[in-house]
């Protein structure tokens, strides 16, 4: 038992390993490659506000349109990092960007700045237009300066997420998109009345600002709100980066936690300590759920049936050891294996007929097994001897004997379980383990077969571990002394 | 056209591996706690038909052909399922009276009762794999599993053949051991 638990200690580990082997592999897939957009284990050049506002800022001076248009989805976030910087730019350069900021002043509403700007600069070309646009930014970061400080918007978003007003969400404006890593966090954990209300103040402006669109109904209850926190939270995880500040450290640790298995553990660890909606494991249970009868009719088949036919079979067979019609029933036995395993690709119509169709290969499968196990340990000799003992001693030889191999073929005959229903499924269509697996490598949803592999992978090392613990330390074999 | 030529290599490579690595793996499992890890990584593979999905990954990573992949999967399978047997078999031995060596690993290593008859659903099982790789490739696979996924019947016929033939093939030898005196010279 020792062993079992030191086994099951060590499971830790080795999944941990195994979910990074898994994940490069399954990364590779083309489908999942297609889907992917950050790297999977090592970001080479980390993205922040500054880096993302600076890099657009000198694409838009040079006239780059893709630029100027994340320049104005950057919006408020790349202010603090580009404002200070415009003097070093050409003339020419810094109207571009002030065109480019353009659609972001309206946002934020910043007109009272270009109204202050003196009559003396009429807007007789485009040019002076430009210039115009420039002063009124310029005094805008003037004024504002202090508000692009994470501890003010901090406190700007703990009084929104606390009581809505308009005055808040108008002081919301004044920062733009740089509040909206500080909006995403305090969304937090949603259980009860008083963080749905949280929710419904803080998602309509995240959703503004990073321009999506909300459905009111999702905001009516808990699950409702935790959904919604859930889905923001996580579209920020992949996109959120270019809006956040990093520090120096932050910025080292970027390298690892801006890629897909950093963003699998946050995400897998939200889900398991219930902070977000559990979507992943939802999945999961819901398909579970429907292969749960193929998989039950393969174990019963496996771990029941099979076990009683091989006892039948080696009681009815014992004193004929080595016999034509002993080794006719062997053929036999593996050849109807043989024919009806490879039954499971051609995808019967009826679950009826699959359902059936697992438990007779199960059953078969097991039975040939066992069969073969139980009459190893005998030979000519030794089958005459227990051919004659009373029927209750052949069977307590044969339980004997069955008590060895049925942990050791528990774990092997689990995976030959799964692999028969993965194929029924697959051939069949509809729902279960396999084909949601399979929607899932077409999705390129990674996160999902990870889930998926890594919980069979655990499942079946339990299973592994145990089992090892039920095998007696003795002789295995059985014989006639 | 069926491809059973991809099935017969598959099969063989399998076979052949996991008939010399088994007992062996088997025989280190039971004595030395890497070598039981390594063969409880491969059963724990087994519960992972997705990875059927990254064949075509290692054909063009590898430069593998397909048949090599199937074959190499069917191999991990089956080679852990003898090991598994075996290792239980000898553990229940009394220690071996000289130091593990090599060629003593080998020596009278043919797997038997259980282990022997894991090794009898290879050519099922390459099928099976056969076919689940073309449902995680666009219908892309060859091979007589491929071919029944497809829906041809008659690819049943190859496959009898091939697990006839590894019936024969693992009948050889055991049947003489097994047999009373008066059976071995009817036959």
């Amino acid at each position: 038992m020792a062993e079992a638990v030191r086994r099951l200690l060590g499971l830790v580990p080795v999944l941990l390993v195994g979910s990074i082997v898994l994940f490069f592999l399954l990364g590779r897939h083309p489908d999942v490659q297609h889907e992917r957009q950050l790297p999977l284990f090592f970001q080479r050049h980390p993205v922040s506000a500054a880096s993302a506002a600076l890099e657009a800022m000198r694409g838009t001076a040079r006239g780059d349109a893709r630029s100027a248009r994340e320049l104005e989805e950057l919006g408020g976030a790349a202010l603090p990092h580009i404002l200070p910087r415009l003097s070093e730019l050409a003339v020419k350069e810094r109207r571009r960007v002030a065109d480019a900021l353009e659609p972001v002043a309206r946002r934020m509403q910043i007109e009272a700045y270009r109204d202050a700007t003196p009559p003396s600069m009429p807007p007789v070309s485009a040019e002076a237009e430009s210039d115009r646009r420039l002063l009124a930014w310029e005094r805008y970061y003037e004024d504002h300066d202090l508000d692009f400080r994470p501890l003010s918007v901090e406190r700007l978003v703990r009084r929104l997420s606390s009581r809505r007003s308009g005055t808040r969400e108008g002081d919301l404006l004044a920062v733009d998109t740089y509040a909206l890593p500080h909006l995403v966090r305090a969304l937090g954990r949603v259980d009860g009345p008083d963080d749905v209300k949280r929710v419904q103040r803080l998602a309509p402006a995240i959703a503004s600002l990073s321009g999506e669109s909300l459905s009111e109904p999702d905001l009516a209850d808990v699950e409702g709100a935790r959904a919604l926190a859930t889905g923001l939270r996580r579209d920020f995880d992949r996109r959120g980066a270019r809006f956040t500040d990093l520090g120096r450290l932050e910025s080292l640790t970027a390298h690892v936690t801006q890629t897909e298995f950093a963003l699998w553990w946050v995400q897998a660890s939200r889900e398991a300590r219930g902070v977000d909606s559990p979507l992943v494991f939802s999945n999961l249970t819901r398909a579970f759920t429907r292969s749960a009868p193929l998989l039950a009719a393969g174990f019963v088949g496996a771990l029941i049936l099979g076990p009683l036919a091989a006892a039948f079979l080696e009681l009815a067979l014992l004193r004929r050891l080595g016999s034509a019609a002993f080794r006719r029933t062997r053929r036999g036995l593996s050849l109807t294996c043989t024919l009806s395993l490879p039954l499971c690709l051609l995808g019967p119509s009826s679950r009826f007929v699959s359902l059936a169709l697992v438990l007779f290969v199960a059953t078969l499968a097991s039975a040939s097994t066992l069969w073969g196990e139980l009459s190893r340990g005998v030979d000519w000799r030794s089958s005459r001897v227990l051919g004659e003992r009373p029927l209750r001693g052949r069977l307590q030889a044969i339980a004997a004997s069955l008590a060895v191999t049925l942990p050791t073929l528990l774990p092997l005959i689990s995976g030959e379980v799964f692999l028969w229903v993965a194929c029924l499924e697959l051939s069949r269509g509809g729902e279960g383990l396999f084909p949601d697996a399979l929607e899932a490598l077409r999705g390129g949803e990674l996160h999902a077969l990870l889930a998926l592999s890594l919980l069979s992978w655990g499942c079946i090392a339990i299973v592994q571990a145990l089992s090892d613990a039920l095998l007696p330390p003795g002789d295995p074999s059985w014989g006639p002394s | 056209m069926i491809d059973t030529v991809s099935t017969f290599l598959s099969g063989v490579l399998a076979f052949s591996l996991a008939w010399l690595l088994g007992p062996l793996l088997g025989h280190l499992s039971a004595k030395r706690r890497l070598a039981r890890f390594f063969v409880g990584l491969l059963t724990e593979l087994r519960m992972l038909p997705v990875l059927v999905a990254l064949v075509p990954f290692f054909e063009a990573r590898f430069g593998l052909p397909s048949f090599a992949v199937i074959g190499l999967l069917g191999a991990a399978s089956r080679t852990a399922a003898v090991a598994r047997f075996v290792a239980t078999e000898e553990q229940g031995r009394p220690p071996a009276p000289r130091p593990l060596r090599l060629d003593r690993l080998f020596e009278a290593d043919q797997p038997r009762g259980a282990a022997r008859t894991a090794l009898l659903f290879v050519v099922p099982e390459v099928a099976l794999l056969e076919g689940l790789r073309i449902f995680f490739s666009e219908g892309q696979g060859r091979g007589l599993g491929a071919a029944l996924a497809r829906g041809q019947l008659v690819a049943i016929v190859p496959l009898l053949l091939l697990g006839w033939a590894t019936i024969v093939v693992l009948e050889r030898g055991a049947r003489e051991r097994g047999a009373p005196p008066e059976a071995r010279a009817s036959t």
